[in-house]
């Protein structure tokens, strides 16, 4: 790998130990994906804060680096942090860990990240432009920047993520090169247009193609066109979690597929699927799980509910707004709970509009900088789940050991009056 | 697999060392993050059908990793914790799976092998058998190990 003069102080520890010890890690990334050079970042998006997947091994690898002085060269966003920052104890999160998050996310501070602390960092972070270099983390924000803004990122992992803002470089393999970028299989949606009127099919739909491509970049076709960037983010999360999917192109959508023939950049592909509606029910279905009967099972269709959850990836203002809509004014079922995951500036907004004050009214909590799957739930005995997120429906299980349903936003809201929730469809 | 008891098996080398130990064999891709447990080194994921089952010094055979990002800081720490595989052999070379390797390298001095296998090559490997593994910077081999079929028989 042949590296720049200044890659080369940065190794070789003249510019610092954390630079060297930052750069040694690039460099070693590259060298083993046959890298000719490294390249620089216009910005970075951290993943490794979060205390509950990295742990003791993630925490002092944090701690050694902004011991040492180490400072991020490019603005860096930072993913979810393992509490709500300001409201863990409404959420009944233990002390320790609380602590040990407090902990990840004072050294990420130090070395000057951005408390962004949140999944969507392109929609509210510093959003690249098309064809722009980056260095994300986070399954699904690496799937919607490449595949929905046209940036260009790597599947980047945690701890490797702070290294490359550091060094304010990445190794120049992957997804950064254009001949990397083109579809390699196709999937080819022949279903109407308003079966999306279920919100969560866009969930179902991502978790197929996901399945179908594994770690080949989908090419997917009879996509709706008037999709949202919300039903975009769902989509990429159910992708990046059924499958190892950091790149998909939707011809007429995204934009590096204006045609399929640029989708596949003028190649040939060898294989399609085609999905019906009665696929996409099914993947929809395979998506209600109980952690006792091995993933789904088809007596598992309806039942009672404890916990409503959305917002995974982090709710917008509009899904906000849209809850609060279908509420009307209505109170969610005593001993019911009704958690929307968010950011403090969509937070910040609900807080301006008045719409925080009305949804508390109405029994729903906002829970912030953080995620339901990464903080202890055993103090709120909760046995089953239901979400319109894809993604939430394929961990929960087994994180959280929960039952789990996915349903439509609208069923959802249903299921937080009653504490019941309807077979999908009725 | 009797007939193949002894027989080597070539890989691709993406993250070089030795290991040993017995074989996990899944066609399942795997998340670490959300799917397995490092503080027990168990497969927690309940659509994987290896779930239940401990890793830590198993030579771990999977298509592919897949799912969360955070996957390198999950294998991380259990690499800190000493309940990761002995080795992690996938089709497919994702960088999610060389970084924990890499920097833990770095901090603790000590890493999980990773190579690539071809799906041809995969499908003749069965869970429960003892192989050694050998990657160098340039070729990879595992050997499946006569000794342990002759402890069985």
């Amino acid at each position: 790998m042949r590296l720049a003069q200044e890659e080369e102080l940065m190794l070789s520890g003249r510019r610092g130990e954390a630079l060297r010890l930052a750069m040694t890690i690039v460099v070693e990334l590259g060298r083993l994906y046959g890298a000719q050079r490294l390249i620089r970042i216009s910005q970075a998006h951290i993943d490794g804060c979060l205390y509950s997947a990295v742990g003791e091994a993630g925490a002092e690898f944090a701690a050694k680096l902004a011991g040492l002085g180490a400072r991020v060269a490019v603005p860096t966003t930072l993913n979810i942090t393992a509490r709500d920052i300001l409201n863990w104890q409404e959420f009944r999160i233990p002390s320790e860990h609380a602590e040990n998050s407090r902990r990840v996310e004072d050294a990420y501070l130090k070395m000057g990240c951005i408390p962004t602390w949140t999944c969507t960092p392109y929609q509210h972070g510093i959003v690249p432009r098309c064809g722009d270099q980056i260095a994300w983390a986070e399954s699904n924000a690496i799937c919607y920047a490449n595949s929905v803004l046209g940036a260009r990122t790597n599947r980047y992992g945690d701890l490797i993520d702070i290294c490359c803002a550091i060094t304010g470089r990445a190794p120049e393999f992957g997804l950064h090169l254009e001949e990397n970028r083109a579809g390699e299989v196709l999937v080819r949606f022949d279903v109407p247009d308003r079966a999306f009127d279920d919100d969560s099919l866009y969930s179902a739909a991502g978790y197929l193609v996901g399945e179908v491509a594994g770690s080949r970049i989908p090419v997917v076709a009879g996509f709706p066109g008037h999709a949202t960037p919300d039903n975009l983010k769902a989509f990429s999360a159910a992708a990046a979690s059924s499958g190892a999917v950091g790149l998909f192109h939707i011809v007429g959508v995204t934009p590096e597929a204006p045609t399929m023939e640029a989708a596949f950049a003028g190649r040939a592909h060898r294989e399609e699927t085609l999905v019906g509606p009665q696929d996409l029910l099914a993947a929809a279905e395979k998506l209600d799980a109980c952690p006792a009967c091995g993933g789904s099972s088809d007596l598992h269709t309806h039942g009672s509910v404890d916990l409503v959850v959305t917002g995974c990836p982090h709710a917008s203002y509009m899904e906000v707004e849209r809850v609060a809509g279908l509420l009307r004014g209505r109170h969610v079922k005593d001993g019911m709970e009704f958690w929307i995951l968010t950011n403090r500036m969509v937070a910040g907004l609900a807080a301006r509009s008045g719409l925080d004050t009305f949804l508390r009214e109405a029994g729903v909590r906002l829970c912030c900088d953080t995620c339901t799957l990464q903080f202890p739930l055993e103090a709120w005995h909760i046995g089953s789940i239901v979400t319109n997120s894809g993604k939430m429906a394929h961990y929960a299980p087994g994180m959280c050991g929960c039952r789990t349903y996915l349903r439509s936003i609208e069923a959802c809201v249903d299921a937080a009056l009653t504490g019941e929730v309807a077979e999908r469809g009725r | 697999m009797d007939g193949r008891a002894g027989c080597r098996v070539s890989l691709v080398p993406l993250v070089p060392g030795d290991a040993r130990g017995e074989l996990a064999v899944s066609t399942v891709p795997l998340s670490f993050w959300g799917g397995f447990d490092a503080t027990s080194g168990r497969v927690t994921d309940v659509r994987h059908d290896l779930c239940g089952q401990s890793l830590t010094g198993k030579v771990l055979v999977i298509p592919a990793s897949r799912g969360s990002s955070s996957s390198s800081g999950v294998l991380l720490e259990s690499i800190r914790l000493g309940t990761c595989p002995a080795a992690i052999i996938s089709q497919v070379a994702e960088p999610i799976l060389a970084i924990a390797s890499i920097i833990a390298r770095q901090i603790y001095g000590r890493w999980v092998p990773v190579a690539t296998l071809s799906a041809a090559e995969a499908a003749f490997l069965e869970s429960g058998q003892m192989v050694c593994v050998r990657i160098s910077a340039n070729t990879g081999e595992m050997l499946l190990d006569k000794q342990q079929r002759w402890r069985d028989t």
